[in-house]
């Protein structure tokens, strides 16, 4: 009976649920509902067609937050080394500062799809600006790296302003959604706006250190909030060991 | 659009049934079955259980662990704990909001 009920399922579904399915039903003496339940069960998996291509396709989906978070660490320690050094000239920290805009990006791509089903349009808007931001920080970085155009500072602080104020938007709508670790979004919030602070009123006595002090806690908030996110991924794999029956 | 458990359907409650006996640990199907009938005294059918167990494993809201023996134990990922969150916080509001409502009519 258990076996002829087993075949009931559709072979692709039997590849990745046959072996489990058919241990749980042997533990158990079946009765009528469990065989009307296991025949209900057999009609939708015929219907939608589930098993291990649909199961393997996913798989990658539950690495999002890790990678994201990995990508955001990345991002926050070369900014910790780019940002500092781009206030002693363009090319020392043109480098680091340019890898770590593009792990950030990497890392927006995933922190945004993971919390978009909360404020779909506010977190795809804070993932687009400092996005926008990054890659015109790229474009005339690479520029000047090639030499293609002098060390202007036009489009890459417009880029550097976007990305700032992107990220200063992200971080408050990471705050809002809860996903992540509010204290994280805060320090980066609080990041974004001590570097912008110069860029708005840029004839103020503090200016250098503000900047500086923006400098150290934008990157520190980017990788308090990938830690939070690879915790976040991990925290499930910290759980107890399966329960026995 | 709407949260992935209520998207569902028919499967969202065993769904969430599923994702509450996860949040305690991984378990595999017979463990959680115990535990669900435990928890709500009704049971909770194979055919029910692996049809929202996939569905689950699709939307990347559970993982598969390597099974032991021929039992496969199944644990929630960080977006399955994030989304349990949210709908038991959800759920947990709307019950607040009745048993308000009918304090304020039993006065």
């Amino acid at each position: 009976m258990r076996r002829f009920l087993v075949r009931l399922y559709p072979s692709a579904w039997r590849a990745r649920y046959g072996d489990e399915f058919d241990a749980l039903l042997a533990a158990r003496s079946l009765g009528p509902f469990d065989v009307a339940d296991v025949l209900l069960g057999a009609i939708d998996a015929h219907i939608h067609r589930r098993g291990r291509a649909a199961s393997q396709n996913r798989r990658g989906l539950t690495m999002t937050p890790r990678l994201a978070g990995q990508a955001a660490l990345v991002g926050g320690f070369l900014m910790l080394i780019g940002l500092p050094l781009l206030t002693q000239g363009l090319f020392p920290g043109l480098f680091p500062f340019l890898a770590g805009a593009g792990a950030l990006v990497v890392a927006l791509a995933g922190l945004s799809g993971f919390q978009s089903r909360q404020h779909q349009l506010l977190v795809w808007a804070a993932f687009v600006i400092p996005a926008a931001g990054v890659v015109m920080c790229w474009v005339d970085g690479v520029a000047m790296l090639v030499g293609a155009r002098g060390a202007g500072v036009s489009m890459f602080g417009a880029g550097i302003t976007t990305m700032l104020v992107g990220s200063a938007l992200f971080a408050g709508v990471t705050y809002r959604t809860g996903a992540l670790a509010r204290a994280a979004t805060a320090l980066l919030g609080l990041g974004a706006g001590l570097l912008l602070a110069p860029i708005v009123m840029p004839e103020s006595p503090a200016e250098m250190g503000v900047f500086m002090v923006g400098a150290f806690v934008f990157p520190i908030g980017w990788i308090a909030l990938g830690w939070s996110a690879t915790r976040l991924d991990h925290r499930s794999a910290r759980a107890p060991a399966p329960a026995s029956s | 659009m709407g949260s992935p458990i209520q998207d569902l359907g028919r499967f969202a409650e065993p769904a969430l049934l599923i994702l509450v006996s996860l949040s305690e640990g991984p378990k595999h199907g017979y463990a959680i079955m115990a535990d669900v009938e435990a928890g709500t005294g009704r049971p909770l059918g194979p055919g029910t259980l692996y049809a929202a167990l996939a569905r689950l494993e699709e939307r990347g809201l559970i993982e598969a662990l390597a099974p032991i023996e021929r039992r496969r134990p199944y644990r929630l990922t960080g977006i399955g704990a994030t989304n349990l969150t949210e709908q038991l916080k959800g759920l947990s509001e709307f019950a607040g909001l009745g048993l308000r409502r009918l304090r304020q009519t039993s006065r």
